[in-house]
């Protein structure tokens, strides 16, 4: 097991976006969008963070609409 | 469905299974003993077949395909994108005790579970029990009285044992596949496209 990010403050629900980056809801505070830096093997590190939605106060869920019928 | 404790449900459309929708439904409380009685619909993961609703809806209490009950609040479920496999990962017991001794700190353990598959495929302890009110992982053995047969991810009896729930009972509750440390409160878990990872959020201890 790989420890790939830190310092999130009530991480919920995660998702991956189209580029490759991974979206985590904190609840309370909003979206962050995390870029990934591939180290090789199974070390994965952030290379970058940037606030997607900024939230206070507000759990907002991350929904993914999946093709149905699949 | 309406409950104080635990107000989320965790929806999933499978991508392997037509129309098939998985949710999970956590407890009322800590502990909480309605889970005990499966008609309860407390501390379980179903999956409903969309195509099929009647008119007034699913009860959840009573429809569906039961995937796994004795499960406190399992937040977090996934479905392995080559082998369909639904997984879910457990916000385990807050505060507890065994046999005395305070046992909270490092006990029990969260927990990464599996339920086996939608598209038929039998797997024999789908639809089992996992635990829940009386039977969780440990994290540190060590931590916990009486703990000769324990090891990391073992179901042990919370409380004191007594002649129907015990440590022998206990063992035979469905296990966790992985173990995670206590507190930690896994809420998402996402699987790569391969399938080669899964991904894991933690809230951290409340």
């Amino acid at each position: 097991m790989a420890l790939v990010a830190t310092g999130l403050t009530k991480p919920r629900s995660l998702q991956f976006d189209s580029a490759g980056n991974l979206l985590v809801v904190q609840a309370g505070s909003g979206i962050v969008n995390l870029a990934l830096q591939d180290n090789g093997g199974t070390c994965l590190s952030v290379k970058s963070r940037k606030n997607v939605v900024q939230n206070g106060g507000v759990s907002i869920p991350i929904l993914r609409i999946l093709p149905w019928p699949s | 469905m309406n409950t104080e404790d635990h107000t989320t449900r965790t929806l999933l459309l499978s991508q392997k299974a037509n129309a098939t929708l998985l949710i999970s439904r956590g407890s009322t409380s800590n502990v909480d003993l309605a889970a005990e009685t499966l008609s309860s619909g407390h501390s379980q993961i179903k999956a409903f077949d969309l195509n099929n609703i009647t008119q007034s809806g699913y009860d959840f209490n009573k429809d569906g395909l039961l995937m796994g009950w004795g499960l406190r609040n399992s937040v977090g479920v996934a479905e392995h994108p080559v082998t369909g496999g639904i997984y879910s990962v457990e916000n385990s017991v807050d505060q507890i005790m065994r046999q005395g001794k305070d046992a909270h700190q490092n006990n029990p353990g969260e927990e990464m579970n599996f339920h086996g598959y939608l598209n038929g495929t039998a797997y024999g302890p789908q639809g089992s029990n996992y635990g829940y009110p009386y039977c969780f992982a440990a994290w540190v053995p060590a931590d916990l009285p009486d703990n000769a047969n324990l090891t990391v991810g073992s179901n042990f009896a919370m409380g004191d044992q007594n002649s129907t729930i015990n440590d022998t009972y206990c063992a035979e509750q469905t296990a966790p596949r992985l173990t995670f440390q206590a507190h930690m409160a896994p809420l998402d878990m996402k699987f790569n496209n391969s399938g080669t990872e899964a991904w894991v959020t933690f809230h951290g201890s409340w």
